[in-house]
């Protein structure tokens, strides 16, 4: 029974883990307004896009990260990036919703133009 | 002073809710108390809101252990405790499981209070050293774990594939909650699901006395300090990572495997707290809300958490012995087998209701792994890499 149970499990978890990589490499939050981000959001994945505005480089105790402003049509948010310095005016931010000394920002995992 | 008392009374209801239900975590009563908040401002401080929480937190270190040891549903922090918890119910000896858990939470409320005010003043100067150097000391404790193993190859492949799991999942952007889903599909369901397919059954529980050697509780309260000092001042890293490398440190039997489980659970609870005042980072969800509460954190704050986390320890140290009775004695009325069906079907019920429904394929694939780690026969904590390795990864990009 051991060896039945470990060839079925082992075949299950790499079609399923396959499934996985596809969904996780392919598979994108839907865009929402920055308005609608509040605290039951948190941590969840969101993506947003607007004007990007206030950036700024954050040395942190431990590194340098990317913080800036991003305002839609609704409302604006902060959004964090430990990543590259960049030029664009206008982008979409995929990210998690995060809590940062008391107000909401959110840490960005792709930033797109 | 009679709010703060009323605080700790609810926070330990309220702690024995999220520890008893599983995947209730402490983090959503938080979330509620705080967007409840406005209300309760009229009548209350924040401080007494925070007290309630702390409270609470600390009530659920100490009953999380008994869904995760009499029922096989664990959450992050107790994942580790299914199995040497399980190995203890067959013999009959569930309640001594608990037992066990118990004392280390207590303990580990006890000697974390000292060794807080010790970092409150050095957390900041090692803080640097210890960002740089933590993703070298997950890697290395995880090897040093697989090197011990009898059968490495197949404890690294489950390693390495549980980390590109874990990795995938903490990445999902259609689930929420990730570590749901995750923790439970890794160390509960497998282990329900074999239960019930070779028709395990659960002898009579005995309730008797605990006994440990002094040498033990020794070897469990420097590896505690040492691993949940590692983790509670890092971001990515707690409770789940801190047992791995306590597991690292020494060779352990099963029982005190758990007693050090649960002095692990109630420090790195506790140090959360120091953090938030000692580097002004909240590194568990729960320090996170009060922070929010009181931003303005002081000596005085963190001293008042400390007495209602011993104050809460001791009256938790009774309840849970009380719950594990009562589990004890009410376990072997129903035959094993449906109770562990019965505790799939709810996870399997509840994991899309507080994931999401693709958190399903995340349960699927969890509950695999799991089943292949425990017919490989190896070590449990391997699978720890499905948060061991996306953290490394993490920490040096």
């Amino acid at each position: 029974m051991k060896k039945k149970l470990l060839i079925f499990s082992s075949i299950f978890f790499f079609i399923g883990l396959f499934i996985l990589i596809i969904l996780v490499n392919h598979l994108e939050p839907k865009r929402i307004e920055i308005s609608k981000i509040d605290e039951k959001k948190l941590e969840e994945w969101v993506k947003v896009r607007g004007e990007v505005s206030e950036v700024r480089v954050v040395k942190t105790r431990t590194g340098e990260m990317v913080l800036f402003k991003l305002s839609d049509e609704t409302a604006s948010i902060y959004i964090i990036f430990n990543g590259k310095n960049f030029t664009e005016t206008r982008v979409e931010v995929i990210g998690k919703v995060i809590e940062y000394k008391g107000n909401l920002q959110i840490q960005a995992k792709k930033i797109k133009k | 002073m009679l709010q703060i008392l009323f605080a700790i009374f609810f926070g330990i209801l309220a702690g024995i809710f999220t520890g008893l239900v599983p995947g209730v975590h402490i983090n959503l009563v938080a979330l509620i108390l705080f967007i409840l908040s406005p209300y309760f401002s009229n009548f209350t401080s924040p401080l007494v809101l925070a007290c309630f929480i702390v409270a609470m937190a600390i009530t659920h270190c100490f009953i999380d252990f008994i869904p995760s040891i009499f029922l096989g549903a664990p959450k992050e922090e107790t994942a580790l405790s299914v199995l040497p918890g399980h190995r203890m119910l067959l013999k009959g000896k569930g309640y001594e499981a608990i037992k066990l858990t118990t004392i280390g939470c207590l303990l580990g409320t006890l000697v974390a209070c000292p060794f807080a005010i010790f970092f409150i003043f050095t957390a900041s100067f090692f803080y640097y050293y210890l960002y740089k150097g933590i993703p070298f000391i997950l890697l290395g404790i995880s090897l040093l774990l697989i090197i011990k193993e009898n059968k490495k190859i197949e404890a690294f492949f489950i390693f390495l594939f549980s980390g590109v799991f874990g990795f995938l999942t903490l990445n999902f952007t259609l689930i929420k909650q990730a570590l749901f889903p995750l923790f439970t599909s890794l160390f509960g369901s497998p282990l329900l699901l074999i239960s019930f397919l070779q028709n395990v059954s659960i002898p009579k529980q005995k309730i008797r006395k605990v006994k440990i050697q002094k040498k033990d509780i020794l070897t469990g309260i420097w590896s505690s300090i040492l691993s949940s000092s590692l983790v509670s001042f890092l971001p990515g890293v707690g409770a789940a990572q801190a047992a791995s490398i306590s597991a690292s440190l020494k060779k352990m039997s099963s029982k005190v495997f758990l007693f050090v489980l649960g002095m692990i659970s109630t420090m790195t609870m506790l140090f959360s707290f120091v953090a938030l005042y000692a580097i002004q980072k909240p590194r568990t969800g729960v320090a996170v809300f009060v922070g929010k509460f009181l931003p303005g954190l002081s000596e005085k704050e963190i001293i008042l958490f400390m007495v209602v986390a011993v104050l809460t320890s001791f009256v938790c140290f009774f309840i849970a012995s009380f719950f594990a009775r009562i589990f004890s004695k009410n376990i072997t009325k129903i035959k094993y087998k449906w109770i562990c069906l019965g505790i799939l079907i709810f996870l399997l019920i509840l994991t899309p209701i507080v994931s999401g429904l693709a958190s399903l394929l995340v349960f699927f694939v969890g509950t695999c792994l799991g089943i292949m780690a425990s017919m490989f026969g190896i070590r449990k904590i391997h699978l720890m890499g499905s948060l061991i390795l996306p953290v490394i990864i993490w920490y040096l990009s």
